[in-house]
């Protein structure tokens, strides 16, 4: 297999250039995944550079631009690929070296969204009672992994990633927008309505196309907007 | 270049390495008692490992089934097979209710039953009244729980503030003059610049070391560097012959499919259909420990009852589960088995083999969180300054073999509880810092890998730490023996020798990875050696620890735990704390299920 | 770079609410004026075009909402536009764009008025 790989080392590159590796398909099995073969590829060349931990998708390290779509190299597999692989860094944000992006700006949005639930003191004797429906609001928003790979495509975020929150920052904003415990409802709202936050969002479902773990932010914005105009 | 003994210097009350469910909590907990401390962490703080656990987190609520938290202490001490200190188990136990409570005013999105209480779902080793009923004692967000109470527990930190240095790596902890652990040298990763980060107290969050085996449940990134820090300082490590293997990896490959698809009614089938766990343990089945179950896979493939062309995995079915169970209860599971494997659990058997998943030994510490060493007399004795939390540290409530949904529980319970022993520590004496570091051993260390390699020369680290993970999935595997274990000692020397001749070839400053996995090699290397050192010196089966040649347990010589020191690798042991506070002692006895 | 987007009128919400209440006017005006034109014989000046109009017998409805039509038509294109330079005019320019925005509307809003009392007017 061919593999084009974008390469920036900022100690030696003024800009990144493309790199072809070859891997022999002898090395890789039918359900060999990307990682295994970025894996290879660097006992090839020890100086190239990506993140990964968890190797099952959980971890949300590994987000790269596969043959243009965003993608987690552990769960992506080879033999969906094609024999020429294009392996770039998640677009949109500054590049570190190779295929690491400084995520530095994403997280500040994730930050600003206040993403934490804010309820009322602890009772050690009870928990909150929460209704199976009512939990149910935060299946498809709570299981973001953070990799980044829906903000980083999208435009909306591309322009203005100071100033976007963008769909990861916006999916956690939803998630506590509707959970039931939170006692800071009305206040989450009024802070996310702006034309820089949540309504720059144009719903061109990038986003929902780019996430790995098959959740559509692009829907949980639609929601966030449609609460916004029913409870402010 | 070479490193001189000069780095820039920060100082903090308190520094937590480690991002993992159990540095968070305390970083929390210290942060929220008005600490200035600082959070270490190699990678992004949800990226650790903790995001992984998929089944739950134990703690007696009796939302499902009357519960108990000394039937939870029984439990656990009986899956300890006996070595897990009562004490600590009993203080576990204890606090499991509350602190589950508080996860939930995090936020954490546990699943819920119809009356709005959390969720409890039926784990391994779990029962009522003392051995009795099954009991459902775990605490569950679906299959995520791991992932739902790290990300709660990061948000919470956002909340307070707590001041993270992310994708710094901890390279050595730093004595001062009088031989007290006083800092900590860290690398930023970004861009390869060193600094110290002196304080009086340094709590070791830094979890397991699954990456010296070939074939584990673990993230790349858990390569025991608190461990390999705690040797180097010349303390010893606890019980590292018991490594957990989980029953249920997806066959060869590794990923973890949760117990808690046995919790839910998942069965285990060999070759010839046989649900073979009613042989292993008649009365609980396929929801006996994790040592029982992993043995009894092992059996059945050993004797030829494998499935496959190789015959060398067995089948985990969940084909009579309703469907809506698997989405509401196990879609993540569903997911790793679609895509990792190719197989929709709903229609076809999962393949599964056991795989390494779980360092139950780890750094000594008392219930406090201190990590302890024995003095000339033997006597263990705190080590000023130093503590350690999670699967890094041995407390030991996990003893000769882990409980499902126990780690969660160990994590965020040792978390802040040793928060609060620093944040008392802190308010009787104000950190002084001014004493001089001894800066010498950890400057050899990175000056040794600036060497340029010798002309020829073709081995690298990648290669052996492949080797090392070879050497110890062969020789310190499920079932282990004299001569295995022998030969695997032979081989880590040899391994040893040739970590001291590889050279890195890339030195570059910016996230230079070949260093990184260079410096965590040398963890994992020591790691091995005190796994294969100790596991040798116990001839007894115990728990994780089953050998073929000493195949039954022996409480008159064995009821110990085993210290490792990397200088010479000498052993010593401890005894077993066998006196709970609040509950009479859990007298030892044959452990069936 | 720090940059605010000046005045109160600009909340997300409220500019979504407009968009979409004139969005859905405008979808159901839209037959409307296409039978009202079906029912026009041939004009040639708009004069004539007023008068007879004037002659349908739903003149008065209709004169009503062709000119909340023509307000909400302002309005979408209002947020639309705006939306578009909030998100492609350079940082710095974004204030001096929706200010001239604004006037252009404002000058075309008073036209709009003008035209409307010179046609029905005569009616």
């Amino acid at each position: 297999m061919k593999f084009i790989i974008s390469r920036y080392n900022p100690e030696i590159d003024q800009e990144p250039h493309e790199q072809t590796f070859e891997l022999d398909n002898a090395l890789l099995s039918s359900d060999s995944m990307l990682l295994d073969a970025l894996h290879l590829l660097r006992e090839q060349d020890s100086s190239l550079a990506y993140r990964s931990s968890c190797q099952e998708g959980v971890c949300g390290s590994d987000g790269i631009n596969v043959n243009g779509k965003n993608r987690l190299s552990c769960v992506t597999s080879l033999s969906e690929l094609g024999q020429t692989v294009t392996l770039r860094p998640l677009p949109g944000l500054p590049i570190i070296k190779d295929l690491i992006i400084d995520m530095t700006l994403f997280y500040k949005q994730y930050k600003a969204v206040k993403p934490y639930l804010e309820t009322i003191p602890l009772d050690i004797e009870h928990e909150h009672l929460q209704t199976p429906e009512e939990r149910a609001k935060l299946d498809g928003a709570y299981e973001c992994i953070m990799c980044g790979c829906c903000s980083t495509s999208c435009p909306s975020f591309w322009w203005n990633p100071d100033q976007f929150a963008g769909p990861a920052a916006l999916l956690a904003a939803k998630r506590f927008v509707v959970d039931s415990r939170d006692i800071k409802h009305i206040d989450r709202l009024k802070e996310l309505d702006s034309p820089t936050q949540t309504f720059r969002c144009r719903h061109i479902q990038n986003c929902t196309d780019a996430c790995p773990k098959g959740l559509s932010p692009s829907r949980a914005i639609q929601e966030l907007k449609s609460i916004m105009v029913k409870d402010l | 270049m070479t490193f001189t003994e000069y780095f820039p210097i920060e100082t903090f009350d308190a520094l937590v390495i480690g991002a993992g469910g159990a540095g968070m909590r305390s970083a929390l907990q210290l942060t929220e008692d008005g600490h200035k401390i600082a959070m270490i962490s190699k990678v992004f703080p949800t990226r650790s490992h903790t995001v992984a656990a998929q089944g739950g987190v134990n703690a007696a609520l009796g939302n499902v089934t009357p519960d108990k938290w000394e039937w939870h202490m029984y439990d656990t001490i009986k899956g300890s097979d006996f070595l897990g200190d009562q004490d600590a188990i009993e203080f576990m136990c204890r606090e499991a209710s509350e602190i589950v409570r508080e996860l939930e005013h995090f936020g954490v999105p546990f699943s819920r039953l119809d009356n709005g209480k959390i969720y409890q779902r039926a784990f391994g080793g779990q029962s009522q009244n003392y051995g009795e009923e099954q009991a459902h004692r775990t605490c569950a967000a679906a299959d995520r729980t791991g992932h739902a109470i790290l990300h709660s527990l990061y948000q919470q930190n956002l909340r307070l503030g707590t001041t993270f240095y992310d994708e710094f790596y901890a390279v050595d902890l730093l004595k001062n003059q009088d031989e007290e652990i006083n800092g900590v040298l860290v690398m930023n990763i970004h861009n390869g610049e060193y600094k110290i980060l002196q304080s009086p107290h340094i709590l070791l969050a830094t979890g397991g070391a699954g990456q010296v085996f070939r074939n584990n449940t673990n993230a790349s990134i858990n390569t025991g560097d608190g461990l390999g820090m705690v040797l180097r300082a010349g303390y010893p490590l606890q019980d590292m012959e018991f490594w957990q293997f989980h029953p249920t990896g997806v066959s060869g490959k590794g990923m973890l499919i949760s117990e808690a698809v046995r919790g839910e009614g998942g069965k285990l089938r060999n070759a010839l259909g046989e649900a073979f766990m009613e042989k292993y343990a008649p009365r609980v089945k396929d929801l006996a420990s994790r040592d029982v179950v992993a043995r009894a896979i092992a059996i059945e493939v050993n004797e030829g009852r494998g499935c496959g062309p190789d015959k060398d995995y067995v089948l985990l079915d969940i084909s009579h589960i309703p469907n809506e169970i698997i989405t509401e209860r196990l879609p993540g599971i569903r997911e790793i088995s679609q895509t990792f494997l190719g197989i929709d659990p709903v229609k076809e058997p999962i393949h599964v083999y056991p795989t390494c998943h779980y360092m139950m030994g780890g750094i000594p510490t008392n219930i406090e969180g201190q990590v302890v060493s024995p003095d000339q007399d033997g006597n263990q004795q705190p080590i000023k300054g130093l503590y350690a939390i999670g699967e890094c540290a041995c407390v030991s409530v996990h003893g000769a073999n882990r409980l499902g949904g126990n780690s969660l529980l160990d994590i965020v319970v040792f978390g802040r509880k040793t928060a609060r022993t620093i944040h008392e520590t802190l308010q009787k004496e104000p950190p002084q810092t001014e004493l001089k570091l001894n800066l010498t051993p950890v400057v050899n260390r990175l000056n040794r890998w600036l060497k340029k390699a010798e002309e020829g020369s073709t081995d690298t680290v990648t290669q052996i730490k492949k080797d090392l993970q070879l050497v110890m999935e062969r020789g310190c595997g499920v079932f282990r023996d004299e001569p295995t274990m022998q030969k695997a000692l032979v081989e880590l020397d040899a391994i040893q020798a040739r970590l001291e001749k590889v050279c890195i070839s890339d030195f570059s400053n910016v996230f230079n990875l070949e260093r990184l996995s260079a410096y965590e090699l040398e963890n994992l290397i020591t790691i091995g050696y005190a796994t294969v050192v100790s596991a040798l010196a116990r001839t007894e089966s115990r728990g994780a620890h089953s050998r073929v040649d000493y195949t039954e347990r022996d409480d008159d010589n064995w009821l110990k735990h085993t210290l490792y020191f990397q200088d010479n690798h000498k052993l010593t042991f401890k005894p077993v704390n066998l006196s709970p506070k609040h509950h009479a002692m859990v007298k030892p006895k044959p452990r069936v299920y | 770079m720090s940059f605010n987007i000046k005045s109160s009128a600009l909340s997300g919400r409220k500019a979504h609410i407009w968009q979409r209440i004139s969005a859905i006017y405008l979808l159901f005006y839209a037959p409307f004026l296409a039978i009202v034109i079906t029912q026009l014989p041939d004009s040639v000046s708009l004069k004539l075009l007023a008068y007879q109009l004037s002659t349908l017998p739903f003149s008065a409805l209709f004169e009503v909402a062709t000119l909340i039509a023509v307000l909400l038509l302002l309005v979408h294109a209002w947020v639309g536009v705006r939306d578009i330079i909030i998100d492609y005019v350079p940082r710095k320019k974004v204030n001096l764009w929706l200010t001239l925005y604004h006037s252009f509307l404002i000058l075309l809003l008073l036209n709009s008025i003008m035209i409307a009392i010179n046609l029905f007017g005569y009616a």
